[in-house]
């Protein structure tokens, strides 16, 4: 039997269960629908490459078309540039949890191992001026609250986003801000806190209040789901005083069942949903169910509400934005170029998730050290070796929490990484091609 | 079905709307109508093999670029 995955050079070919042919060119971020001819084309001998498009007007071969496609550059794809300012901070407020999350990645409670409780408001500002001062007008600035569990410090956010909107002003920076919650503390109180921040908020919750409260129980082995979704339900009643409202659940050997958090889920009026793996989770098992469930829901949101519904899942949402952006993704993330994260010391780190890891400290203070943060200025998709693999520009080589934590080595990428990753953005593929081929091809079944 | 129909209407005349710098006069690869979403990037040779999808513009955020999909840490 043939295999349903052909790759020539940057050039990856998919044969769908229903017949359809869908490619992807990874240099070049196109991604197309191609003939059976040269789906075949993919495991015959290929005819020598001719850089004279001229000489091949005689020469339409599958063959010929296959290399000519590959060597072509597109004029319209750029790399991405994170520029070379830091232009997101997180900002541990405090480094305590009211919860006990089975997989806590902060030192299994909310603390990184570190006794110290909250952050210091005070040392804190002239980290954020040390920041901003070195943007432009024009440019934007985001901050992310993190803990532990930041609304155990509702104060220190709105204290740290009143001084950064007051530099705002001075500076005509655009700032924004989120904060990653547990939810079970959002109140009244702090929706009249956080008034004229407009906050982005991130609600953590692993599905539905059952499978919620195993894996996400309080300190005192209790549930959370209640109390995360009376505090769901505060913010939606007062959706005006908010930026964006997204869900996060985590899924690992313990959790997978995806489709059932989506469906429920599915009841809250949100912005969307962002469903991940455990980011120490390498069981291939486990990764299999993962990959399985998220296409599933992709389905299940496409049927339902086609682009807008499938695009709610940010997973898909971040490969439709990065293929219409015609902008290759070389950095996973920001981490240590445009991204750094102060913890509750006001201590530095390249990333949220290397807090309390001594040897990823990158500064303290307003002091920055740049021998360390010149390793991570090159872009990962050369560090991590990701050579020529076609999903390359759309994965940006992973996260290195990730790749240490399942390997050992923040560049060595685990096998199942890379296999959840090429399948899911493969799956956002063949919807982005149905859903940008629409216009020309009313009626046509994409086969997905 | 329909799209087999695309590569034969290609095939068989129509001539394809090129993206910028395509350069093409090549009447034997045509373009339907429908084609104003295809764009080649350059050359049209193998338009017939090939159908690329357009982008819509726009897109990748800041945030999307700065944060990969990483930030709820457990513990939050």
């Amino acid at each position: 039997m043939s295999p349903l995955i052909r790759q020539y050079k940057d050039i990856v070919a998919y044969k769908l269960p229903q017949g359809a042919l869908i490619a992807f060119h990874a240099r070049n971020l196109e991604v197309a629908e191609i003939s059976e001819e040269l789906w075949e084309a993919f495991v015959s001998e290929r005819v020598p490459v001719q850089s004279d498009f001229q000489s091949l007007q005689s020469a339409l071969s599958p063959q010929s078309a296959l290399d000519v496609w590959n060597n072509v550059d597109s004029p319209s794809v750029r790399d991405q540039d994170l520029g070379s300012e830091v232009k997101t901070l997180t900002i541990n407020v405090t480094q305590i949890c009211n919860l006990h999350c089975h997989y806590c990645a902060a030192g299994g409670d909310g603390t990184y191992g570190d006794p110290i409780r909250q952050i210091s408001i005070e040392k804190t500002f002239p980290q954020i001026r040390f920041f901003m001062d070195k943007l432009k007008p024009g440019q934007k600035f985001s901050f992310i609250f993190l803990g532990g569990e930041p609304l155990l410090y509702p104060e220190a956010i709105r204290g740290i986003g009143q001084y950064a909107l007051s530099l705002e002003k001075a500076k005509n920076i655009q700032v924004s801000f989120r904060i990653i919650t547990n939810g079970t503390l959002i109140d009244q109180r702090f929706v009249d806190l956080m008034e004229g921040l407009s906050p982005s908020i991130t609600l953590s919750m692993d599905g539905d209040p059952a499978t919620n409260d195993l894996v996400r129980p309080q300190k005192n082995g209790r549930g959370s789901s209640e109390q995360a979704l009376l505090g769901l339900d505060v913010l939606l009643k007062n959706r005006k005083s908010f930026g964006s409202i997204l869900i996060h659940s985590v899924f690992n050997r313990k959790n997978l069942n995806v489709v059932q958090a989506y469906r429920f889920f599915q009841q809250f009026a949100v912005d969307g949903f962002d469903f991940t793996f455990d980011v120490t989770e390498k069981d291939e098992q486990a990764n299999l169910v993962f990959i399985e469930q998220m296409k599933k829901i992709a389905q299940l949101a496409f049927t339902a509400g086609g682009e807008s519904e499938l695009r709610r899942i940010a997973f898909f949402d971040g490969i439709f934005s990065t293929l219409d952006a015609q902008v290759r993704k070389v950095n996973h993330c920001g981490s240590g170029k445009s991204l750094l994260s102060i913890d509750s010391r006001n201590q530095i780190f390249s990333c949220p998730l290397m807090v309390s890891h001594k040897g990823e400290q990158v500064g303290t203070g307003i002091e920055l050290n740049l021998q360390k943060l010149e390793p991570l200025q090159a872009p990962l998709i050369g560090m991590n070796n990701c050579g020529r693999c076609w999903a390359r520009n759309l994965c940006g080589g992973g996260c290195l929490y990730n790749h240490k934590a399942t390997t050992g080595d923040a560049h060595t990428k685990h096998p199942t990484y890379c296999d959840r990753t090429r399948s899911l953005i493969f799956e956002a593929i063949s919807y982005y091609k149905q859903t940008r081929a629409e216009g020309a091809f009313h009626g046509e079944d994409s086969g997905i | 079905m329909a799209k087999i129909a695309v590569f034969e209407k290609l095939k068989a005349g129509g001539r394809l709307a090129t993206g910028s710098g395509a350069g093409t006069s090549d009447a034997a690869l045509g373009a339907p109508s429908e084609a104003q979403v295809v764009q080649a990037h350059g050359t049209s040779h193998f338009l017939g093999h090939i159908l690329i999808v357009k982008p819509k513009g726009g897109g990748s955020s800041s945030e999307v670029v700065n944060q990969g999909s990483c930030v709820p840490l457990g513990g939050d």
